[in-house]
């Protein structure tokens, strides 16, 4: 009897660890940001290094300047492109937004998160 | 007194014509390309960005496109980590972009036009000649549609030999653009 219970306790924990090690890093971990400190944290990444923003989901909060087709931007800086319906938003609404970052453009001088969702405040 | 009056023409002279001239520029954040290797593989190599950004000049036609390269999704989310961490190397070349010219363009007519310009992905400028893209100009929208190829040896892509057979050799490439007239 007990050394079935230890050999349950050996499989549990070999099994916990195989979890940890295998699936674990899988899941991306989330960040909360507002839009000064998405900007501060990208002007300060190393262009030749990984960038350690794209690895995470950001958690980003802040106020709706422009309203697009399926993108909003926030804070006139962060272009927000939205997998679901955006139609009741407005500008000047305060948002919570889940979003990958993707980089910066160049071209309109704005930092881009994809496939965003929103998050109940 | 005479010099000074010789500096207003001057600025003057530079600031009429360019007030004269109000640039028509169109522009749009939500851009569509995708490409697709158009193969019967078993996972199909194919991939999409929604937020392209585009700016055109509709008084000479010069246009600039940029893709984010993080912003492909791919259906199958290994093959995106695939692309990114060792092939696109999207840390490293984070943007593709194409800057070049639309050959006669004339904003009172819709048809398909000639691009010319340069590629720049994975660090690589690749010059392109006359690609036909449709051209669609309505009030204070253009459209611009249509599919090209691309060889995927040009871009300095570095592919295992084990995996050769799997990647495509050539890529179409879709694009639609649906830009807006910027306000001055």
């Amino acid at each position: 009897m007990k050394k079935l219970v230890v050999l349950m306790i050996a499989f549990a924990v070999i099994s916990a660890a195989v979890y940890v090690c295998f699936f674990l890093d899988r899941i991306t971990p989330t960040i909360e940001l507002t839009s000064a400190d998405l900007i501060y944290k990208f002007s300060m990444e190393n262009p030749s290094n990984k960038s350690t923003l794209s690895e995470k989901n950001i958690l980003l909060s802040g106020a709706v300047t422009t309203v697009e087709k399926s993108a909003l931007i926030v804070d006139k800086k962060i272009f927000c492109k939205f997998k679901n319906d955006i139609s009741a938003v407005k500008v000047g609404d305060t948002i919570r937004l889940l979003g990958k970052f993707i980089g910066f453009d160049e071209l309109f001088q704005e930092y881009k998160l994809n496939d965003c969702s929103f998050v109940n405040q | 007194m005479k010099y000074f009056l010789f500096f207003l023409f001057c600025i003057l002279g530079f600031i009429k014509p360019l007030n004269l001239q109000a640039q028509q520029q169109f522009m749009t954040r939500n851009g569509n390309i995708t490409f697709d290797s158009k193969l019967d593989s078993f996972v199909p190599v194919k991939a999409e960005n929604s937020a392209v950004s585009a700016l055109l000049n509709a008084d000479d036609g010069e246009i600039a496109v940029l893709a984010l390269v993080k912003g492909f999704s791919f259906k199958n989310s290994l093959m995106e980590e695939h692309f990114n961490e060792s092939y696109a190397e999207s840390d490293l070349h984070p943007k593709a972009t194409f800057t070049g010219k639309i050959s006669n363009f004339d904003i009172q007519d819709s048809k398909p036009y000639l691009f010319s310009g340069v590629l720049s992905f994975h660090g690589v400028e690749k010059q392109l000649y006359e690609i036909p893209l449709s051209v669609e100009i309505e009030n204070h929208r253009i459209g611009i549609n249509g599919e090209f190829q691309l060889v995927v040896s040009d871009f300095d892509i570095k592919v295992p030999r084990i995996v050769r057979s799997k990647i495509p050799e050539k890529i179409y490439v879709s694009i639609n653009l649906d830009l807006e007239k910027l306000d001055n």
